[in-house]
Parts: C-alpha cells; structure tokens; sequence
C-alpha cells in the first residue's frame, strides 16, 4: 500500500460523511455531518475549501442537481464517492485496523 | 410578500460570501447558506439568526484566504513549470531574450551606480547641509574665487553663520631628503576642521594647525614621505625653502569629495596685510546654523563685496551655494549634471530596446502558444488568469536576466571605472539603494516586457484558436514592426551621436589656434629657477635642436588671469577687465604667433618693459582706429600699444577668442618656461634639457609636458563622454540585432512552405534573400527618417556647447543610416541564406 493513498484525519471524516449520507450529500447536510462527527464548529469558507480539494483528488465528483426556492432558486450540487474515493477509505480503514491489532483499550489506560 | 422578505440573509453578506469564495463554488455555497439561514430563521427568530449570518461570515474567511492561496500557489507551479519548459525547448529564442535583457539591465545598473557615485559628492560631510560655498558675480561672470577678507566679515557680522574657512588651493613642492614631489595642498583657516569632515588620524583635534608652519597631511603622503615611521613632528621642506612639521595626520580625501587636497596649512602664513585685501585669490567656504534659510541670508549678503570693496564701480553681487550642488552644477547652469541626464536616458532607451525584443518574439511566438491558451480558456480558465501567466514567464525571464546582469556588472566595473575615472564598487549587501534599483528594474523589465504579449496572446478566442484559425500570418505584424522601427530609430539616433562627437572631437584637435602648439615643452617655473632664469635661458639657447625659451605667467592654451585695463581716452575709473599673459622676451617667437601691426617686443628699446601687445580681439574691443603708439595701462601701469598679435585661442574651444593683453612687466611671477625644440631626435633633447635642469633646480622634479597634450587635456571630458557613447551606441545595436536576428528566423520558420514552393516553382536563392529582407529593408528606410530629424536636433544642441565647432553634414546621416542598413541586413540575410538553402522537399514536408 502507497502512503500517499492514505487520507488525512479531516479527509477521512469528509469521505465518511458523503458515504452515510448517500444520495442526500449536499453542502448544508455535509456540514452537519462533519459538525457532529467532530464536535467542532465548521464554516462555509472551510467547508467548501476541503471539498474542493477533494474533487481535485479526484476522490468525490459533484453532481449538479435540482434548484428550489428555499435556497433562492440557486442550485443544489451533490458529492458522491469515486471508485477512487471508495478505495481510499477502505484502505484508510483496513491501515488503522492493521495499526491497532493488538492494542486493547485495557492498554491505553 | 412581507413575509418572504424578512427570510433572506443580508445582501451585503450574500455580496460578500460571492466575492470571497472560489467562483467555482460560489453558487452552491450561497445556496447551502441560504437554505440553512431559511430554516434558522424559522427555529430561532430573526434578530438572532440575522447574528447568525454574519458570524458565519466572519469564520469563513481564514478559509476563503487559505483557498486563495492555495489555488494561486498550484497555478503558479504550472505556470512556472510551462515557462522553464518554453525555454528548454526554444533554446535560441530564450538565449535572445535573456542575454537582450541582461545587457539592457547591466547598462541601468552601470548607469545606476554611476550616478549613484555622482549625486553621493560631498554628502560624508556630517554637517553637508549647513555648508556652503560663497561665489561672485561680477557683471554677470561667475567666479569660484571670493576675497580674502569675506568669509571673517560673513562670519562676525552675520549671526546665521556659525563657522567660516578661507581656502586658498596651491600646488606645492615637498622635499624630504631625497624625495622631492608636487603635492596638491590647501591654505585654511582653523575653523576648516570643525567644518568639515576629514577624520583625524593623529594629532591634536581642537588645534590641528599650531603654528604657521605647521602642517596636517593625508595618510597616503605620510606614507609617501615617512613609510611606517610616525609621521608626527617630523619636518618637511617646502618650495625649496621654508621648514614645516607635521602636527597631524588625516585620512585621505574620499574620491566623491570636491576638495581635493593632500596637505593642509594655515592660512595666517599669507599675512594680515593679504588677509584682509579684497583681491579675488581665495576661496570661501560657511556653514550655516542648523535650520537657517540660506535664501534670507542670501538677500542680505548679496551687495557685501560691493560695499567694503571701493576699487570698483562693476556690479558685483555675492552669493552663497550649497557644498553638495558644486560637482553637479555649474554657476550659471550647466555641469555634469547635464551627463546624468543624457547617460541615464540613453540607458533607460537601452533597456527599452530589449523590453521591445522580448515583446517582438514573444507575440509572434505567439501562434506557437495560441493553443495552450485555447485550451486553458475551455478548461475555465479566465483571461486575468492567461495575463497573470504570460506576466509571470515574462517576469522569469527578467529575473534570469539579473542574474546575468549582475555578473556582467561585475565583469565590466573595473572597465568601466577606468574609462569614467571612478572607483565604484558593486556592493549587493550594504547598497540598499542598488537592491531596491535591482529590483526595481528588473521588475519594472518583466512588467514592460510582459505587457504587450500578456494583453494580446490573452485576447485569442479558444474556439477559433483550436480550429487554427489563427495562423502566423493572421497575427497583426503592425505593431511589431512598428517596435522594429523605434528599436532602430533610437539606434540610428545614438550612431550619428556618436559620429557627430568624433568629428567634433578631431575638429578641435585639427583646429589651428593661431599659433604652433607641436614641440614646445612646459616646464613648472619655481623659486629658484626664477633667479638663475638668466643663465638658464642662456645655457638651453646653447643647444643645437631649441630654438626658442621663455617664460610667462600661463601657458597660452589656458589664459585665465584678467586685470583691470584702460587706455588712451579713458581714465583709470573707467576700467575694463580682460584676460592678459606677462611673458619674457621671445614669446611670440616660441609660439610661432603672428604680428599683424607694429612689432614685437625687442631688448633693443629697454622701455618695452612698460610696452604692451595686444591681440586683435582686444583692438575690436576697445576700437581704436590705429593701435600702434596708443597709451594703454594694466593698473598704473601706464605704457604703449607696441603691437598687435593676430587672433590665437588664448582659452578651450568651448569659449571664443577674447580681449587679450601681452606684458614683460615682471610685477606678475612667471609659472611656466616654455621650450621650441626641433622635431628630430626628441628623447636626446629632453635628456639634455634634463641635465640643465638638475643642473639650476636640483631638488626638483623635471616634469616636462609637451604643449600639445596639455591641449588635449582640456578636452579629455568631451573625449570620455565621446567614449561613453560609443560603447553605449554598441550595445544599441548589438541589442537591436539580437532583436532582429530572432524574427527573422522566425519569419523563415512560418514561411518555410512558402520558400519551399517558390524553390519548386524555379525561384533563386537570391531571389529568396531579397524576399525575406524586403521587409526589414522598408522598417529600416522608415526608421532612417524618423531617427535623422531626432539626432540633428540633439547633435545641434550638443554642438552648441561648443563656440567652435564642426558642420553637421548630410553625409554623417547617410553614413550612419547605411552602417545600420549594413549590420540589419547582415543579420537577417544569415537567416535568410538558411531558409533559401533548405531542400524544398524538406520544406514541403514540414508540418
């Protein structure tokens, strides 16, 4: 495995949220998800600055969707994972299950 | 409807939220933020939600900076990336670029420091500012001279000023034992120390001058004289005759300073008697209080010489000029300021002409780069984007070119130092100024240079550009050869410059100045020598290959002395100065000058001692009808017009021929002994001449100059500056051909198909040359018209310096319009033998 296929903290937590979220994975349902995972207040400037790396990555891609009033007629634009995306995450989870083996909580303590 | 309007976010964030974020985004993120504002607003009420908003704001801008940053930093990698890459793969369009621009940024730089060294004069004088100079103007003649008496009368009654120095300059011998030299040495009052900063080395700060025969020297002369041993209370013998101690030592002079001295002395040795005369044979120097108006001081200064000095009825107004304007500015206007400005400006048109040669190849590269940009405009990006990219490569460029500036700074310093008799150094660390200007230059190049291609290969339109439309032959040539015709203008300008200064140079050096200036030696007169003159004169007489000795107060190229003149019809008080000599016997005859009345002073008639010559000038001047036998009077001396001399030039070239008076009178001690010698067998002559002198002045130094150099010298300015705009000329051209040399291998290079058929179809090769020339020959003509007008309004202007001086002729212009026709077509013809001699199937197969 390539240490550069491994994701950072925030990445992780990012990719993880769009998964859950499934088809409903837009900007204000991301934020929310990330704010509860973490606990930490997010903005919109962060928020869409860590996106946008990752479409670069090439590990979401974004889908144009449907406009609504409520957001004033502007569009929505849904993330989703790519094959790329999916893998990363698998293997982010596979290197830390390797990484703590065999560690018991006990152990930590 | 009301309703609808309280649930929306303030506009001015909504405005701002659009300008901070990435465009990309944009869109979506004000429709997140709105649709969370929306259900904000229905759970916790509208002021609380209306905090929301702008909080929201607030947090996200770290964010949007970040992404700034970010974004800009991953383009400017590519962007750089792209740019290396263009120059790794068109090596000779690059080599063209930077080495234009390296040259045009190492002449600013050269310039640069050159004015740097000459704005710098007598600024490390801690007091600089409070110090001034005190000069007359008599009748609208400007001198450096003041009265003796001035500058303690300035200083008691003028509470402004606070220090005063006489200082009175003399070239002196100095022996010591052996060693027996001319020093150039300074008479001061005790306030010159306090005034000036001349650090002392050793010896007594508050009193560097004890005794009247006391002196302070520099370092190098008490290195000179004394080698290691101290320097101090040891005696130096000057002018063959008084004794001097050594109370002091200072560190030399620095090469930026005015004053130029190696020994310094008291001034009281002069006498009260001469210290307190009005006669105009010293300089002064003040320094003001802190925060004074020199204007005001000015005002009331102004008529002081004409008050206490009562020989005169002339109009003669005092002034004061600051220390720091005396290198730059002439009295009365003028000076080397006037270099500053015109070798600053040819430098600022050198490095034009580089800016231009980048501009010139990178838009008609610019075919060979339409596509990148086609294809950065359909992936998003923006026009401001391909602008910021073409100014970035220009940019690198610039700064590449530095780098090689700065080395061929350091190559060409020490050439350059010798030819503009500096010692300037290249100093990168402690010279904030040359960094800032290093900078700046290099900067303002890149931006210059980069302009015209950011704007124009930014404008192509990405549909059309990847259809092909735009070929080499659809880009606009206009412009580009509109920049061909400056580069070559500025160029053909600075050619006849330099032609027009040669001529006038070898005009001065050809002109006849009225008498025969070849094989005459000047010898300095001294002390000892003027009492066995006599039998000095005699014994040189002796020898078979001089025909002619005399002597005189200055030698006839440079007559600066005037007196107060009147003569038959006018009475003391309606005086005139003019310029005059008081010579020995044989004067005329050594100079070879003609008589055109009367005749020449004679042993014959014992009362010629009191007889005068004068030359026609002065005849004009004072019209008389018939000079011979007229009275005529130098002070009270009262005597006859024995004759008249035909016009000489007693002064530079630059002046015309003024009034002038020839005296025997020995009121005025002779400076110089002049010798005719014949032109055969010169080092003989000059060895026995040698011998002779040692013989009567054995402590002296035989310095002998021949009269023809000591001309020349006066000219040896002009002749720098003559040199200065030769090499400048060069490197115009130099540029501009680099310029030319890379279009037209590009214009062979897009027309290679076209060559080709034309070669299938039977064209010559010569045929071909002319095609490709054809174009530059017509950029070439016009450049000729427009540059012709330009340099013979400057040459008039620089000839005017001059009140003798060569024609402008039109074979000047021709010449230099068919020397730059010549190198032009030199240039593009390689090109062009290259493309003609290409196998046309080669050619037809190329793309």
């Amino acid at each position: 495995m390539n240490d550069s296929d491994l994701l950072s903290r925030w990445e992780e937590v990012y990719l993880l949220s769009i998964w859950q979220l499934k088809e409903n994975a837009y900007g204000v349902t991301i934020k929310r998800q990330v704010m509860e995972k973490t606990g930490k207040r997010l903005s919109y400037g962060g928020l869409y600055f860590t996106l946008a790396q990752l479409v670069k990555k090439g590990l979401v891609i974004k889908i144009p969707g449907e406009p609504t009033q409520k957001r004033g007629g502007r569009r929505k634009f849904y993330y989703t994972l790519t094959e790329k995306g999916k893998k990363s995450l698998q293997a982010t989870h596979l290197h830390q299950k390797a990484l703590w083996k065999d560690i018991t909580d006990s152990v930590l303590d | 409807m009301l309703k609808a309007k309280k649930k929306k976010p303030s506009r001015v964030a909504i405005w701002l939220l659009r300008h901070l974020s990435d465009p990309e985004d944009a869109l979506s993120l004000l429709g997140d933020f709105e649709e969370e504002f929306v259900d904000f607003c229905s759970q916790r009420g509208r002021i609380r939600s209306g905090c929301w908003v702008w909080f929201q704001v607030l947090i996200s801008i770290p964010s949007f900076c970040k992404s700034y940053v970010y974004w800009s930093l991953a383009m400017i990698k590519n962007y750089l990336k792209i740019a290396l890459r263009v120059i790794k793969k068109h090596k000779g369009y690059s080599f063209t670029n930077i080495a234009g621009l390296a040259v045009g940024i190492a002449c600013c730089v050269l310039i640069l420091l050159w004015v740097q060294d000459e704005l710098s004069f007598d600024t490390f004088h801690e007091n600089y500012k409070e110090l001034y100079r005190t000069n007359l103007n008599i009748e609208g003649q400007w001198t450096n001279s003041s009265p003796w008496a001035l500058a303690p009368i300035l200083k008691r009654e003028y509470p402004e000023v606070l220090l005063a120095t006489r200082y009175r300059f003399n070239t002196l011998l100095v022996t010591l034992a052996e060693k027996s030299f001319y020093e150039q040495s300074a008479f001061v009052d005790p306030d010159f120390f306090e005034m000036f900063t001349f650090p002392m080395v050793e010896g007594d700060q508050k009193n560097p001058l004890p005794t009247l025969n006391s002196v302070v020297i520099t370092k190098r002369t008490a290195n000179k004289y004394f080698g290691r041993e101290d320097p101090i209370g040891k005696t130096l013998t000057i002018n063959d005759r008084t004794k001097f101690s050594v109370t002091g030592v200072i560190e030399d002079v620095p090469s930026n300073s005015s004053l130029e001295f190696d020994i310094l002395a008291s001034i009281k040795i002069f006498g009260e008697e001469t210290l307190n005369s009005w006669a105009l044979e010293s300089g002064s120097f003040i320094m003001l209080q802190k925060n004074t108006s020199s204007d005001l001081l000015q005002e009331k200064i102004s008529g002081i010489t004409m008050e206490y000095d009562k020989r005169t009825n002339k109009t003669v107004t005092t002034h004061i000029n600051p220390l720091s304007r005396m290198h730059l500015y002439s009295l009365g206007g003028g000076g080397n300021i006037t270099y500053i400005y015109i070798f600053s400006t040819i430098a600022i048109f050198i490095l034009l002409i580089a800016c231009i040669n980048f501009m010139n190849l990178s838009t008609a590269r610019g075919s060979t780069r339409a596509k990148e940009v086609g294809m950065r405009k359909v992936v998003g990006a923006r026009r401001n984007h391909v602008i910021k990219q073409f100014f970035g490569e220009s940019l690198l460029f610039s700064f590449i070119a530095l780098a090689f500036a700065v080395a061929l700074v350091y190559i060409f310093l020490p050439g350059f130092n010798n030819l503009a008799q500096k010692d300037i150094k290249l100093d990168l660390g402690g010279n904030l100024v040359i960094l800032l200007g290093l900078l700046g230059i290099t900067l303002l190049t890149g931006l210059v240079s980069g302009s015209y291609p950011a704007v124009y290969l930014s404008a192509f339109h990405p549909v059309k550009v990847i259809k092909g439309a735009y070929s080499s032959s659809s880009t606009k040539p206009l412009l580009r050869k509109s920049l061909v015709v400056i580069q070559f203008t500025i160029a053909i300008v600075l050619i006849v410059g330099t032609m027009i200064t040669a001529k006038q140079l070898s005009f001065i050096r050809k002109k006849e100045l009225g008498f025969n200036r070849q094989y005459v030696i000047s010898l300095p007169m001294n002390s000892g020598l003027r009492e066995s003159y006599a039998s000095f004169k005699n014994e040189l007489l002796q020898h078979a290959s001089i025909s002619h000795v005399t002597s005189a107060t200055s030698r006839p190229t440079q007559v600066g002395n005037i007196n107060p003149v009147y003569w038959e019809g006018r009475g003391p008080e309606q005086y005139e100065v003019i310029r005059f000599v008081a010579c020995d016997y044989d004067y005329l005859k050594t100079f070879e000058m003609e008589i055109v009345a009367g005749r020449d002073f004679s042993r014959d008639f014992p009362t010629d001692q009191q007889n005068y010559i004068v030359n026609e000038e002065a005849i004009k001047f004072m019209g008389l009808e018939d000079p011979v036998g007229k009275i005529f009077s130098i002070w009270e001396y009262k005597g006859q017009i024995l004759g008249v001399v035909k016009n000489f030039h007693s002064r530079s070239l630059h002046n015309s021929i003024e009034p002038l008076v020839i005296t025997l009178n020995q009121t005025w001690r002779p400076n110089f002994v002049f010798v005719r010698i014949g032109p055969e067998n010169i080092p003989q002559t000059l060895g026995d001449i040698e011998k002779i002198w040692k013989k009567f002045a054995p402590h002296y130094p035989f310095n002998y100059q021949f009269l023809d150099e000591v001309f020349e010298q006066q000219y040896r300015t002009d002749q720098r500056t003559g040199t200065i705009f030769k090499y400048f000329t060069i490197l115009a051209i130099f540029i501009s051909c680099l310029g030319i040399f890379g279009l037209a291998a590009f214009t062979a290079e897009q027309r290679t198909k076209e060559i080709g058929i034309r070669k299938v179809l039977g064209a010559s090769a010569s045929g071909i040359v002319s095609l490709i020339s054809k174009e530059f020959f017509i950029l070439l003509t016009l450049a000729n018209a427009l540059a012709w007008p330009i340099a013979f309004f400057f040459m008039e202007k620089m000839l005017k310096s001059y009140a003798y001086r060569t024609n402008i002729t039109v074979w000047v212009f021709i010449t230099a319009g068919a020397l730059a026709y010549m190198i032009a077509l030199l240039t593009v013809s390689y090109q062009a033998f290259k493309a003609a001699r290409t196998d046309p199937a080669q050619a037809l197969k190329y793309e």
